[in-house]
């Protein structure tokens, strides 16, 4: 039994490899931009001269964007252009990857430790960006001696841990889900796989909103402070 | 091992791209239109806004117009009533003067009338009485009567003065003959008789004729050229018409003055 799509690899060249799981992470990547492409061209255009299809995708989009938007405004974060990009993606990218779970045959590449640590990752070192960028190094780094100096340690340990919670986190929910769905499919397959996908789709969404969610709190706990005093 | 290295910096990789991807694709579009809406909506508010602001402005012109229209045409129907009042007043008052001068016109013409009446009745009746006194003087004139007259002309005739003599010269009177009426002939003796106390009385007196005249009634006429010398009952009765007829004129004049 494979624990990650990591393991499948379908493509290798002198180290070089396709697994699973970066073939699945392009196929959303393509399946994102392309959807995106296509629903904002022309967005300029008024909803009533597209379809309704069209029209209802790009209402949806900016449904989305807005959503995001007051998120990161409730968590405090004012200037959220900046932050919508990461923020966003890394919505968009954990939700379409359990979204896609409904697809027969179709690995999670959030169900790789590989990929949650590669997100994590990037959390870990967009919060420090973003602090440095709005508030400049040495004010960055001065939150690390907070309340005291002695707290530098914990505070470097806290931001470790907290970025292998995130990766541990997600990775445990979507690969836990894969699992308990091949069990269930083992034991009972008729009925229980279609409730636990619809689990597995909510339980995905929910993670995607608190990776994103939590993305935010970090962002706005080095950045909205300053951010908030601006506004 | 559950972390590959390599899968993770390729997904790092896949991550940034994906961030780039989208931020072309979706959030930058999104916003942009989503922003674009925003400026147009408050655009379009602002621009609703200043049409509301116009509008109040333009129903406020209109309606400190419609009470300026309100105030002259009062202004207009005051006048209009007053000037409607002048004239029914002009008009009732011409048309009481033409009233009064109609009722005036209808009352000198009643009393004109009544007069008129009064007059021809009183000459009717003047009339009247002549003719009976006439018929009543013709009905006893006789030949006496008629001497008994003579002797009065006769009396009468030599108590004029020289002044009143003068007008019976023929170069007074402008005549060559004279003329005698007497309503009933004179006899030769008579007519000789009344030359000569003609030629003594009238020296210059030109030839007399003698004519008849039963319209005298009772009397004795001389005429020579325009001057005429009588004593008879018509001209007695003429006299009395005459100042029976002027009576209601001097009686209106009477009136008038008074």
């Amino acid at each position: 039994m494979q624990l990650s799509s990591d393991q499948t690899v379908l493509w290798a060249w002198h180290g070089l490899k396709i697994n699973l799981t970066i073939a699945t992470t392009w196929g959303l990547m393509i399946v994102l931009t392309v959807l995106s492409r296509l629903l904002t061209h022309n967005m300029a255009r008024p909803l009533s001269h597209d379809g309704r299809i069209m029209a209802h995708g790009r209402s949806l989009l900016e449904w989305l964007v807005s959503f995001m938007d007051e998120q990161m405004r409730e968590v405090g974060l004012a200037d959220t252009e900046r932050y919508l990009p990461f923020v966003g993606t890394v919505f968009l990218f954990v939700a379409a990857s359990s979204l896609a779970t409904i697809l027969p045959g179709y690995e999670p590449p959030t169900a790789s430790l590989s990929t949650t640590a590669a997100l994590a990752i990037c959390v870990l070192v967009a919060v420090p960006l973003f602090g440095i960028r709005v508030r400049g190094v040495g004010a960055w780094l001065r939150e690390y001696l907070q309340p005291v100096p002695i707290m530098l340690p914990f505070n470097i340990i806290s931001e470790l841990t907290r970025t292998l919670a995130l990766a541990m986190r997600l990775f445990g929910n979507m690969m836990g889900d894969g699992m308990i769905l091949g069990i269930l499919l083992s034991i009972a397959p008729l009925f229980f796989p279609v409730v636990m996908k619809l689990l597995g789709l909510l339980t995905g969404m929910v993670q995607a909103y608190i990776f994103s969610i939590l993305t935010m709190v970090y962002i706005a706990a080095v950045a909205g402070e300053r951010e908030m005093e601006k506004v | 091992m559950l972390i590959d290295w390599f899968t993770v910096v390729a997904q790092l990789v896949n991550f940034l791209v994906l961030i780039w991807l989208l931020r072309r694709y979706l959030y930058r579009p999104v916003l942009r239109a989503m922003a674009a809406r925003e400026a147009r909506i408050a655009q379009e508010i602002a621009t609703a806004r200043q049409a509301t602001l116009d509008a109040q402005a333009e129903q406020l012109r209109w309606q400190q117009k419609q009470e300026d229209w309100q105030r002259e045409r009062d202004a207009l129907l005051q006048q209009a009533r007053v000037a409607a009042e002048n004239e029914r007043a002009a008009i009732l008052a011409a048309a009481q003067q033409a009233a009064q001068q109609l009722q005036d016109m209808q009352h000198a013409s009643l009393v004109s009338e009544l007069q008129r009446l009064q007059d021809t009745l009183k000459r009717q009746t003047c009339h009247e009485v002549l003719q009976i006194a006439q018929q009543l003087v013709s009905d006893l004139a006789q030949q006496d009567l008629q001497s008994a007259m003579l002797a009065v002309f006769w009396r009468r005739l030599r108590q004029m003065n020289a002044e009143e003599k003068q007008p019976w010269s023929t170069e007074q009177a402008g005549a060559q003959t004279g003329v005698f009426r007497s309503v009933f002939a004179l006899d030769a003796v008579q007519q000789q008789q009344v030359l000569d106390l003609l030629k003594s009385i009238f020296p210059d007196l030109p030839v007399v004729h003698f004519e008849q005249a039963p319209d005298l009634l009772c009397g004795i006429e001389l005429q020579v050229g325009t001057h005429r010398l009588a004593w008879n009952i018509r001209d007695y009765l003429h006299d009395f018409e005459a100042r029976v007829l002027a009576l209601p004129a001097q009686m209106a004049a009477l009136r008038e003055q008074a």
